[in-house]
């Protein structure tokens, strides 16, 4: 149970911290994985959770679930080194504001088939790939959801921001990943989605 | 219901977090609409995909991690060391001088509106408690004895342009000022030197005037633990530029 694994690490108990990596170790690298996109960097990001988790057992508080306060070092972690990373390549990296989570999505393509089936190499690339285009704040949102299998309130906790938050922000990210896979798959003739509401508009 | 909605609902379908209402409204319009149900299925293979992207991390990783963390002195729980002012925590509003720090004058712009904005902040975090008023922290001036015993320094004096907040209640925050030689930004404040708070969970907002170049420390030592939302361009600050850090802990 991680609560005694906690208390022991938190006294140096660094057999029992072994124990909490070996649970933590894989969701904890799919989390980097998935924010930064290569695996070198999931690694070191992977162990500078665990270190960080480490010298801070400290002040970690019992009252919190261990598994949320680690997502949470680790979240921070990966948006800090994306940021770096953001300052070197100067690409957009955020939402403009966290209002946006509130705006009403954008009317579906409809006109935008269902994809087909996913099944080979080449389909797992291109989900990796459509994942990865997608703003940090929306791709670690469902990389928790799906991956991780959290509930919105933990994911809430996790990232800090409000269950409703989190469930527009879900929303928003499977729809924004729908388009990108889209484009991905080549299918750029399909009109897009301002293009369909102004067809909307305009027709009789 | 708009497809705009139903997206919101597809979404809460595939993570069960729809009520049964919402599930049967869905349900409605997915039964005529053949777009959205085209989305629905988008959206699963999608979810499959994803989740199919989970991998087994490197052999090494784990041998990797546990060396450094070898490498590392053992964790402990950092002293606790209490700043005169706590015992004043019940007040609802405690405005901590530290060492020879200050508080703002009242009569300044930039205090008033930092002591305004604790307010607001303690009255969305703290509902149960008194609302404070602003002469409240007076009080702890006077009782501080370390409080306004310097003068300020002249750039200390200024409008206080940035503030700094964490974004969600502070479970617990050490404040270590002045004996970390490992932040030179620290040091430049001499008369913080040595000082120690640690707010440890009592419940209260914890208001600091202190330079940029300490806030900035701070938030990089925390950031992992706690969010910190910042008005102003801190980044840019010039160093000696004096910023309110408001702590809201609860």
């Amino acid at each position: 149970m991680d609560t005694e694994l906690v208390r022991k690490a938190a006294a140096g108990d660094s057999d029992a911290f072994e124990q909490l990596v070996l649970s933590y170790e894989k969701p904890i690298y799919n989390l980097c994985l998935r924010m930064c996109g290569n695996a070198d960097d999931a690694m070191d990001l992977t162990q500078e959770t665990f270190l960080k988790a480490w010298r801070s057992l400290g002040s970690f508080r019992a009252d919190a679930a261990f598994s949320t306060w680690l997502y949470r070092l680790c979240s921070n972690l990966c948006i800090d080194h994306l940021r770096r990373e953001q300052k070197r390549k100067v690409l957009p990296l955020h939402v403009e504001d966290s209002d946006g989570d509130g705006r009403p999505l954008d009317v579906p393509d409809p006109a935008a088939g269902p994809e087909e089936r996913l099944s080979a190499q080449e389909d797992r690339q291109r989900v990796a790939d459509a994942l990865q285009s997608l703003e940090p704040e929306y791709r670690e949102a469902l990389t928790l959801r799906v991956i991780h299998d959290l509930s919105y309130a933990d994911i809430a906790a996790v990232l800090q921001v409000r269950e409703g938050t989190v469930k527009s922000r879900i929303a928003r990210a499977r729809e924004k990943m729908r388009e990108a896979m889209q484009k991905l798959g080549n299918k750029s003739t399909a009109p897009s989605s301002k293009q369909m509401r102004h067809e909307r508009r305009d027709a009789p | 219901m708009t497809c705009e909605e139903a997206l919101v609902l597809l979404s809460g379908h595939l993570d069960g977090a729809n009520t049964p209402e919402e599930e049967a409204r869905l349900e409605a319009h997915l039964a005529r609409c053949p777009d959205c149900r085209r989305i629905l299925d988008a959206y699963t293979a999608m979810d499959q995909g994803i989740l199919e992207l989970s991998e087994e991390p490197p052999a090494q990783l784990h041998d990797r991690i546990m060396a450094a963390v070898a490498a590392e002195p053992k964790p402990s729980r950092r002293r606790r060391v209490r700043p005169a002012v706590m015992g004043l925590a019940a007040a609802a509003v405690l405005c901590l001088a530290l060492g020879l720090g200050y508080l703002p004058r009242q009569t300044e712009d930039p205090a008033q509106s930092a002591v305004a904005r604790v307010n607001n902040t303690l009255a969305d975090a703290l509902p149960v408690q008194e609302e404070p008023s602003t002469q409240e922290a007076a009080p702890a001036q006077e009782e501080s004895p370390e409080a306004a015993t310097r003068e300020l320094p002249s750039s200390a004096a200024a409008p206080a342009t940035f503030s700094v907040e964490p974004e969600a209640a502070a479970e617990s925050l050490l404040v270590e000022l002045g004996d970390n030689a490992a932040s030179p930004a620290v040091e430049t404040i001499p008369q913080l030197e040595g000082q120690t708070v640690e707010i440890d969970g009592t419940c209260g907002v914890y208001h600091f005037t202190l330079d940029a170049a300490t806030v900035r420390q701070i938030i990089a030592d925390y950031s992992e633990l706690y969010g910190f939302r910042t008005h102003g361009d801190l980044e840019n600050a010039a160093d000696d530029t004096p910023c309110d850090l408001v702590i809201v802990c609860g």
